[in-house]
């Protein structure tokens, strides 16, 4: 007897465990709601991420799954599990044996990031900068970002390549300054004049709909470097692995 | 003997009337209290304009307040207690016939001491004649909140007490007042005032005079201005409220504030809110500021609500998700509503102005009926359906938002992220969908503005 498994989220992590969980003899869908390829898809479009996540990008690619263009939007039980999916708008129920939840993270709100003062135009966080940036769109001039971590410099590079000023800085709480679009920020009280204001300062699970289910990747990881978000994946795999063979 | 420029100046005037340009009301500012005025002579045979000089409707304090309907406002003897009473009444009505929510949640007051507690008793002696309160023992209040601190020995309850969402609210207003006829011209700031003859000349920077028989000033934060502009003299000062969001649905369920309420005498000094979809919201402070653009909130201000509203609690609410600041448009203590020639200065509208807009626009007709400009009522007075489809792609999982939405509330009017996001939802959790929604506002024509007519988020390459 063959058990169905059902994944909610595409990305890296779920394509990934699909891969892993189907060379197991498991019977695996994974349900987006795009087919679009997640965060590592994002970094697919953009220069310099492309490169910097050229592994991931390719590893992706080369993985297959069964697809299922569709919202998981419910998961009932603990033995089976009762599934909701919603697909175009339309509800539908479905049995699986196990449920799995790659649906990733998000980037801290800005409040949890440290910024305060003024709220007006030009404040992204990393996520949506990367998303606006991949779409078309220019989102400033002089971009001031704000935190600590290994991404931020790979920011910073392509920042330079699209023709932007930048300026990254470090520290504990950002202050904006501006009633329209942002004028200038205080950082720990030193203040430096730009119109855009990038911030990261960590990520949250993304699961918006409380799936309960075993979760894997960046869910768990919360980060910007996909060693982790690999490392998690794989360390969820063989822990459900021996729980099948007991 | 008329001189040759005031025979030219009739002759524009009867030639404007004719084209129907005359307006026989012009109405300066968008917020809650204009819009309110505006839907309640859209009933009447008018020709009513409304000002705005931002791209949409509610965008100043309105959107910066907390949306409480309050049940009372002290003293009762002055103006704003007595239009808090009568607009907290009308609520229900108004809800119903403009289509927004409003639900009387109720206010609890507790007190955490012995003198506190006796207080209460007499307050409630004193309150009771004029609105409707009940006493509380701890026990009682536990059982409705579990959350409650040990501390609290007992309490007020003011049933009447309710929550609206701001922005809704005012464009419901907005909106209905459209379809009667009243027309709005956003981004249309009044730049200067002036009488001729029985009319008044209204000019707008970089766009076409507006000429009216009666001005009603809503001009919020700028009242003053508007009514330097005639000659009069106002003096608004501005008082900035922040507060703390949080996504805790289950914390509390009823406004809460404690005893002794004063940290300041301007305001009620806030409580533990609740949002209409269930958030919550702790605030509004009263902070000093002499820059009326001045909505930033500081970490201090954050720690310092926290740390005054958990005395009621005993806990502290989990995912803060957001903090804002609203800046109230102060005339010294009370409301200043009054008319100089065909002018009427609706100045100085502090809290509680929300609960207070609808019996404002009542006084207003009222002084529009003592001009004696004629006021005829309609017999075909339409009700506004908003109609909205929860269809197509699911854009924001926190608020189980759909595309057809965004783009219905855009077709209704919505002008910016912030009417988009304040008007369906979307974006009040992770923030996620953002460049999502920018990218529906964009395929429906849109400017790419978060609030104001400045507030430009990106450009196309
Ligand atoms: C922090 C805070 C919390 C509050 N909480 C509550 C509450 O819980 N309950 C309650 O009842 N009340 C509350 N209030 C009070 C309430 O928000 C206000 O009384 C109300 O919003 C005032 O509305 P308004 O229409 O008079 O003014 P505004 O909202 O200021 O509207 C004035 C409009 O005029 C426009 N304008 C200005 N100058 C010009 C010009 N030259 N030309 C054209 N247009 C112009 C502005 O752009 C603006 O849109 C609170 C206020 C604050 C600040």
């Amino acid at each position: 007897m063959t058990f169905r498994c059902i994944i909610a989220g595409g990305g890296y992590s779920g394509v990934l465990l699909s891969e892993l969980l189907s060379e197991e003899g498991f019977d695996v869908v994974v349900a987006d709601q795009y087919i679009r390829g997640g965060e590592i898809g994002l970094f697919s479009r953009l220069p310099v991420f492309r490169d910097y996540y050229n592994e991931f990008i390719a590893e992706y690619r080369d993985m297959g799954a069964d697809f299922l263009k569709a919202v998981v939007r419910d998961v009932e039980g603990n033995e089976r599990y009762e599934v909701t999916l919603l697909i175009n708008g339309m509800k539908r129920r479905e049995k699986f044996d196990f449920a799995f939840i790659c649906t990733g993270c998000y980037d801290k709100n800005y409040f949890l990031s440290g910024i305060y003062g003024m709220r007006p135009a030009g404040i992204f966080s990393l996520q949506n900068a990367l998303e606006l940036i991949a779409r078309g769109y220019r989102i400033g001039r002089d971009v001031l970002i704000f935190g600590e971590d290994r991404v931020l410099e790979v920011l910073e590079e392509m920042l330079v390549k699209l023709r932007y000023s930048t300026n990254l800085q470090g520290g504990d709480e950002v202050i904006v300054r501006g009633r329209e679009r942002v004028e200038s920020v205080l950082i720990d009280g030193e203040e430096f004049r730009c119109d855009t204001l990038i911030y990261y300062a960590g990520r949250e699970e993304f699961n918006p709909f409380k799936l309960p289910g075993i979760k894997a990747g960046n869910i768990n990881a919360k980060s910007y470097d996909y060693g982790n978000v690999k490392e998690d994946v794989l360390r969820v795999f063989k822990e459900f692995r021996k729980k099948c063979k007991v | 003997m008329i001189s040759s420029n005031e025979r030219t100046v009739k002759v524009i005037l009867l030639f404007e009337r004719i084209k129907g340009m005359v307006y026989d009301v012009a109405i300066i500012g968008a917020g809650v209290t204009g819009c309110f005025i505006a839907k309640e002579l859209s009933k009447y045979r008018l020709k009513v304009v409304v000002l705005e000089k931002e791209p949409t409707q509610g965008i100043g304090p309105t959107k910066g307040c907390s949306g409480i309907i309050h049940a009372f406002q002290l003293p009762f003897n002055s103006l704003k207690g007595k239009l808090c009473l009568e607009g907290n009444i009308m609520m229900d009505k108004e809800a119903d016939e403009l289509g927004f929510r409003f639900k009387r949640v109720g206010l609890i007051l507790v007190s955490t001491g012995f003198f506190s507690s006796l207080i209460l008793k007499f307050a409630k002696l004193y309150l009771s004649r004029y609105v409707e309160v009940k006493y509380l023992k701890a026990e009682r209040i536990r059982e409705i909140e579990p959350n409650i601190s040990e501390k609290v020995r007992d309490g007020l309850f003011f049933p009447t007490a309710g929550v609206v969402n701001p922005v809704e609210m005012t464009f419901m207003a907005r909106k209905f007042a459209e379809i009667n006829g009243v027309e709005f011209l956003f981004e249309s700031r009044v730049t200067n005032i002036s009488r001729e003859e029985e009319f008044y000349r209204v000019e707008i920077d970089g766009k076409n005079d507006v000429t009216a028989r009666v001005v009603i000033n809503c001009a919020g934060l700028y009242a003053d201005e508007i009514a330097n502009m005639a000659g009069q003299k106002i003096r608004i000062t501005p008082g900035k409220g922040s507060h703390i969001v949080f996504d805790d649905r289950d914390f509390s369920h009823h406004l809460i504030a404690v005893l002794p309420l004063k940290p300041d005498k301007k305001t009620k000094g806030g409580g533990a809110l609740v949002t209409i979809d269930g958030n919550l919201i702790w605030g509004p402070s009263l902070i000093e500021t002499n820059d009326k653009e001045d909505r930033s909130v500081y970490s201090e201000e954050v720690k310092g609500l926290i740390e005054k509203h958990s005395r009621a609690f005993s806990r502290i609410p989990e995912k803060p998700v957001a903090v804002y600041a609203g800046v109230r448009a102060m005339a010294g203590k009370d409301f200043i509503i009054n008319r100089n020639e065909n002018l009427i200065n609706v100045a100085g509208i502090q809290s509680p102005g929300l609960t207070a807009a609808p019996a404002i626009a009542r006084m207003v007709l009222k002084m529009l009926e003592d001009i004696g400009i004629g006021l005829e009522r309609k017999s075909d007075v339409k009700k506004y359906e908003f109609r909205i489809r929860k269809e197509g792609e699911l854009i924001c999982h926190c608020r189980d938002v759909f595309e057809s939405q965004i783009r219905d509330v855009i077709r209704e009017g919505a002008s910016t992220l912030d009417d988009i996001k304040h008007l369906t939802n979307a974006l009040m959790g992770c923030g996620k969908c953002l460049p999502h929604v920018m990218e529906i506002m964009e395929e429906e024509g849109l400017q790419l503005r978060k609030d104001f007519s400045g507030s430009h988020m990106v450009w196309r390459e």
